[in-house]
């Protein structure tokens, strides 16, 4: 009895070790022969290719650029990119390692951080931010004028667990409504749910993120945005800003590949101006990639969505100061603690 | 005159019962007397109306408050003896009289308050007779009543049934001549099949005659 | 009973082993899973026990985490009970007449072969989540208790009935002593089938629909902020809820036998001397 007992112990631990061999190297997808460590290029032509998971919304709308560039083979280095329509989608992929770089919203990378640090170090790292306050609270009516006129009313909202959800909560709060009591929040997988809703039933209350706030609005006329809030987290916490999203990189991609990663940022930057400085040209790239139904609507949607890219210093500040925020309300939201500085790259 | 006339009754190819007539005496005890097979508890079913004839037909039942004793006991397990009796009386008759005549047919306190389960086949078989017998029916059909009991306790049922049937119309089925005797009722035998293979019946006059049985 | 392994040298009877057996079982996998998640060392893929353990800890005391518990079960509960309910009433009118039957026949089928899925997307598009765990209980439940029900009743003593004709007994008299206790066993097995489903049921729907403090959220939570600890944590909280939930139905529904026998018997003691 013993010794069988001794002997399923040994095999299962075996098996444990090396799953949990495997499970601590994320996936190498290069193409090249040996990794480079150093910062200084070796050879310049070296081509890896790079694994980007994107969200269906303003991250992808400034990587349009890239992405159609990566497909006429232009870019510095080979990016295939993939859009998902849920943060949901993406968080086990980086977590099993089977993607480079992620685009996902702020309070998740704090999480994915904390979740996957192990002793040797953090596992992935953000790299830059690359979305500012998009959230609107839209209205299929014309009653709600200020955060009080919300009180007892149901609230469509996507994104549970996401930075939607805590922004949400946190205005509320700090605008003198619990959440819990006050308001019925609903939450749906998606924001073309909460569109449809918004679209349907006349007198809902929803929050939608950019370009879909701006999409709805034109679509439908019962549908006016009653509170941004971009502004509304500006008059109560003037000293952090509203940081939807960050793209984040695996720390075993950016200690192999440093010259491919530098690469990318580079072009990723140039996509990102590119949507901001020419919306008409990015709308089309957009529409073709089915993020907004009609290239002139996204358009008209691009200024709105405060796609930006900001690393570095800068970066950390704004990020940090965000962090912050969720974490004096509930620390869950980041994953139980505030990132050490290993999560800022280039810090 | 509550009875069969001309009743023909067959289950599958075999007939069971083949242009029989009965009247049962008003007011008063017949006994079918019979070989096993010869139809007598399909007799007593025509008249409590749970099957119907093929040809023929049951006089005299309808609108008739009924009440049978079976040939399996067809208690409900979980119910005590009182429960059983109860519930076909309802609550219009008091507990102590459904003891009382459970007593009297020598059922002791403890057995009237336990679940029929527990009780033996003798007992359980004197509670479907009290069950029979209690209610105020104007058509008793008891089919073999005292399969199974004891004789000491034979006779106090058979006492006591004895005076639950007086001015009651009644269909006593049984292979015992001595309680068809004992309960004061004319006696009519169902023969076995005749050469033909079908049934015929006979009726004795006068219950003091006692014919071996056919 | 004969001992019959070395091992049991020292015990002298089978019976000493028997009930710590099962222990030493579940001490053995928990060991091996402490053993796992310690090798893995990664909280993400495994978790210990033990932090489980102590998650729980950290839970049990809060007002929250009774005020979730009391919401899903309240929701899961009115869910099961109107399938209970529900599904008693139709198997009984299925019973009694061939055209209804003949109409809630195919109802109950569809309703038992659609994937719970499809079911908990329909009914978030016509209600709202808080509704949700009960109407998706509800119609996980009520097949197998209609189910269950009708074979009971089908399967009634025709010879108690036939007693039941004869003697005129009025139908609630009849009902009481001779179908209730004839049904009652397949309604009991029907329940605590239909216990397990609508719990599982009414958990997967609340994961999906997300209606404010439930379990289902939590779980979700536990989803998109990695945490694995609290995944097993509310999973043994459902687990445990969901048996002590079965068990008190099935006792009281064994009362309910009880009383009913007790009731019909009729307060024999009052007249009868001990």
């Amino acid at each position: 009895m013993r010794r069988i007992a001794g002997l399923i112990t040994g095999a299962l631990t075996a098996a444990a070790l090396l799953v949990g061999c495997a499970g601590t190297t994320t996936a190498p997808e290069t193409t090249s022969a040996a990794p480079t460590p150093s910062a200084t290029a070796t050879t310049p032509a070296e081509r890896t290719t790079i694994t980007i998971a994107s969200l269906k919304g303003p991250t992808t709308m400034g990587l349009v650029k890239l992405m159609s560039d990566a497909e006429a083979g232009k870019g510095l280095q080979d990016y295939q990119a993939t859009m998902y329509a849920t943060p949901d989608e993406v968080v086990p992929k980086v977590v099993q390692g089977q993607v480079d770089i992620a685009m996902v919203p702020s309070n998740l990378a704090a999480v994915l951080y904390n979740k996957t640090l192990t002793d040797a170090g953090a596992a992935v790292q953000v790299a830059a931010v690359n979305t500012l306050g998009v959230l609107e609270l839209l209205e299929a009516g014309d009653t709600v004028k200020t955060w009080a006129d919300l009180k007892g009313k149901t609230i469509y909202i996507s994104g549970k667990g996401a930075s939607p959800e805590y922004t949400l909560n946190f205005l509320l709060r700090e605008n003198g409504l619990d959440p819990a009591t006050d308001v019925t929040v609903e939450y749906k997988s998606e924001p073309t749910e909460v569109a449809a809703v918004l679209a349907a039933t006349p007198g809902a209350v929803g929050v939608l993120p950019q370009p879909f706030a701006t999409v709805l609005t034109m679509q439908t006329p019962s549908v006016r945005p009653a509170l941004d809030f971009t502004d509304e987290w500006t008059k109560v916490a003037p000293d952090s800003q509203l940081v939807m999203g960050v793209v984040i990189v695996s720390t075993a991609f950016l200690t192999e590949h440093p010259q491919a990663f530098a690469d990318f940022l580079t072009d990723y930057q140039a996509s990102v101006k590119f949507t901001n400085d020419d919306p008409a040209a990015a709308g089309e790239l957009i529409a073709a990639a089915g993020i907004v139904p009609k290239a002139a609507i996204a358009a008209k949607a691009i200024p709105a969505c405060n796609i930006t890219f900001v690393d570095g210093a800068e970066m950390k500040s704004a990020l940090d100061g965000y962090l912050k925020v969720l974490f004096a309300a509930d620390p869950a939201s980041v994953g139980g603690s505030l990132p050490g500085d290993d999560f800022y790259v280039g810090s | 005159m509550i009875g069969l006339r001309a009743v023909t009754k067959r289950y599958g190819d075999r007939v069971v019962l083949d242009a029989f007539d009965l009247a049962l005496d008003d007011g008063a005890v017949t006994a079918l007397l019979g070989a096993n097979g010869s139809g007598k508890t399909t007799v007593g079913r025509l008249l409590l109306g749970l099957v119907a004839p093929d040809v023929g037909a049951v006089e005299g039942v309808a609108g008739l408050r009924r009440a049978a004793q079976f040939q399996e006991n067809r208690l409900c397990e979980q119910l005590s003896a009182v429960g059983n009796v109860r519930l076909v009386l309802g609550r219009a008759v008091p507990v102590a009289e459904v003891v009382a005549a459970l007593r009297a047919v020598g059922l002791d306190d403890e057995s009237v308050a336990k679940p029929v389960h527990a009780l033996s086949g003798g007992q359980r078989r004197r509670v479907a007779l009290v069950r029979a017998l209690l209610p105020e029916a104007e058509l008793v059909v008891l089919d073999e009543p005292f399969t199974g009991v004891d004789t000491a306790a034979k006779a106090l049922s058979l006492a006591w049934a004895a005076q639950r049937l007086v001015g009651r119309t009644a269909l006593l089925i049984t292979h015992d001549e001595a309680e068809a005797a004992a309960l004061g009722a004319r006696v009519v035998r169902l023969a076995g099949r005749d050469a033909a293979g079908r049934p015929a019946a006979e009726c004795d006059g006068g219950s003091s005659d006692l014919d071996p049985p056919v | 009973m004969t001992s019959t392994s070395a091992a049991d040298t020292a015990a002298p009877t089978g019976d000493r082993w028997r009930a710590v057996r099962p222990l030493l079982a579940a001490a053995f996998w928990l060991a091996v899973w402490q053993l796992a998640a310690l090798a893995l060392h990664q909280e993400i893929l495994l978790v210990s026990p033990v932090r489980v353990l102590a998650r729980l800890a950290e839970l049990v005391p809060t007002a929250d985490f009774w005020a979730t518990v009391g919401r899903t079960t309240g929701r899961i509960t009115t869910g099961f009970v109107a399938a209970a309910v529900v599904g008693v009433m139709l198997a009984a009118a299925s019973a009694g007449s061939r055209a209804v039957e003949a109409l809630v026949k195919p109802l109950v089928t569809t309703i038992r072969s659609t994937p719970v899925v499809s079911f908990i997307i329909l009914v978030l598009i016509w209600a709202s989540s808080d509704k949700l765990a009960a109407i998706i209980s509800f119609l996980m439940a009520l097949p197998i208790v209609h189910a269950n029900v009708l074979a009971g009743i089908r399967q009634r003593d025709p010879k108690l009935l036939e007693v039941a004709t004869v003697f005129a007994v009025p139908w609630r008299r009849r009902v009481l002593a001779i179908d209730v206790p004839a049904v009652l066993p397949y309604f009991v097995a029907g329940c605590r089938t239909g216990v397990g489903l609508a719990w599982k049921s009414g958990i997967a729907a609340e994961v999906i629909g997300l209606p404010s403090g439930s379990i289902g959220e939590q779980l979700y939570q536990a989803k998109i902020l990695l945490s694995s600890a609290d995944l097993f944590a509310w999973t043994v909280v459902i687990v445990l809820v969901a048996s002590l939930f079965e068990r008190v139905v099935v006792s009281g529904l064994s009362l309910l036998e009880r009383r009913v026998s007790a009731g019909m018997s009729g307060g024999v003691d009052a007249g009868v001397a001990p």
